[in-house]
């Protein structure tokens, strides 16, 4: 096989070299067999190109780096080593359960239920601006800047996210947007396991047990893939028992 | 095929050209032109959706960054896959094991694989991409740009940075070891 005959499967060859090689080709069975090996393997693994589309949510943080507004850096906190906290990936065991409370599933239905658990009412805001104003604690000037960077972020993550109720597209949710906060503990023993949660939660945790607040439209998906983890029996082949604890908190 | 191109090009010229100007709506354009494939180039080179994600945003910040010096001396295109580029094998080099064996773990990470999508994918398919995953780095490379997200010989030495001959000689390489690994899988 020649480099040319490659090229020439690609349509990169000069036309000059193509001419001298097609009359090789039509000279030589065997490189006509070989060309035609070429040309398969070349489909074939143009069959494993990617077709899907941006998660919504990547693409909407991925908006959020539209040069004309450079100073919204939307970088989500580094993931310092928290995965370390593990321990050690021999120890693939956690500990737990998962307990979702009903307001998870059911917003509206559920807030009495969780202050009786909780003792405490679970805040609801009124309209985007008062739930943005129950954002603006995060923002806080005395945040690193990281994490100032990523509160803006968050909290343009969760204006976008109530638009639908705002705009009267969830029948259920108009008019009532609240933000909860989580409460999730987790002991970690594989990374993949914590990177799920993240990606749910939509931040990282860099502790073992981190609080941190879920905008309500989320709640479902973070719920869902909490369920998912908690069916989940391994993880890369190994047997893993998981165990997460996740509270509803009231926003402070 | 020119056509295609030339047509893309101008296209290209007219989105680079609004997104020097700030415009949103551009950079929207480029987001769901590029997105998906930046972040499918960027899952080759991760073992994890969240590094994937965030490659992908690093990428188009960087773009944010850097438009107004882009001088329209490559495609649109080139320009994004060279920043992603960039930024992938950033990540290759200054990723460290995390109390995972990474070396053993597969360049796409499971947690990518639906059940659905796993079913469905063909021996064919992973043979493909495991025998992908015995080339090297340099080899790869190429092959990803080139037969996966169609990067012309030309677009592939801008985006890696090599001379035109080096993606050709690569392509060859790597195409000549993918047959013999494959040779020697096949029944």
């Amino acid at each position: 096989m020649s480099e040319d005959l490659k090229a020439f499967v690609d349509g990169e060859l000069s036309p000059w070299r193509r001419f001298l090689l097609t009359r090789k080709l039509s000279q030589s069975p065997e490189l006509r067999a070989e060309l035609a090996a070429l040309q398969k393997l070349s489909t074939e693994l143009s069959g494993l190109r990617s077709t899907e589309s941006l998660p919504a949510d990547l693409r909407a943080r991925l908006l959020q780096a539209a040069p004309s507004m450079p100073s919204q850096s939307v970088r989500r906190p580094t993931r310092a080593l928290a995965l370390g906290l593990a321990g050690s990936a021999a120890a693939a065991a956690l500990v737990a359960a998962v307990l979702i409370r009903p307001s998870l599933t059911t917003p509206g239905a559920s807030r009495s239920e969780s202050s009786k658990t909780m003792g405490q009412p679970v805040p609801a805001s009124e309209s985007v601006a008062d739930a943005m104003s129950a954002v603006a604690p995060t923002l806080s000037k005395s945040q690193p800047e990281e994490e100032m960077a990523y509160a803006s972020a968050r909290s343009t993550s969760i204006q976008q996210a109530m638009k639908p109720a705002s705009s009267g597209a969830d029948v259920e949710d108009k008019g009532r947007v609240a933000l909860s906060a989580i409460e999730v503990v987790v002991t970690i023993s594989r990374v993949e396991v914590e990177r799920r949660v993240l990606l749910a939660g939509g931040r990282r945790l860099d502790n073992a047990s981190e609080r941190f607040e879920v905008p309500r439209a989320r709640l479902p998906a973070l719920e869902r893939e909490l369920r998912s983890l908690g069916s989940q029996r391994t993880i890369q082949g190994m047997q893993v028992q998981k165990s997460l604890r996740v509270t509803l908190l009231p926003s402070d | 095929m020119w056509n295609n191109r030339v047509m893309v090009g101008r296209e290209d010229a007219r989105l680079v050209r609004a997104l020097q100007r700030g415009d949103r709506n551009a950079f929207a354009q480029v987001v769901d032109r590029y997105g998906p494939k930046i972040l499918s180039l960027a899952r080759r080179y991760t073992r994890c959706e969240a590094d994937a994600e965030d490659i992908a945003q690093e990428v188009f910040v960087a773009l944010s960054g850097s438009i107004g010096k882009f001088r329209g001396e490559a495609a649109l295109s080139t320009f994004m896959y060279r920043i992603a580029m960039n930024h992938c094998l950033k990540h290759v080099q200054r990723r460290k094991p995390e109390g995972v064996d990474l070396d053993s773990a597969p360049l796409v990470a499971p947690e990518f694989a639906s059940p659905e999508r796993s079913a469905e994918r063909s021996e064919l398919r992973d043979r493909l991409e495991a025998a992908l995953q015995t080339l090297s780095g340099d080899h790869r490379d190429v092959v990803l740009l080139h037969e996966l997200h169609g990067l012309t010989y030309a677009e592939c030495a801008e985006a890696l940075g090599v001379p035109l001959g080096t993606v050709k000689s690569r392509l060859f390489h790597a195409f000549r070891n993918l047959r013999g690994i494959l040779g020697e899988v096949t029944p």
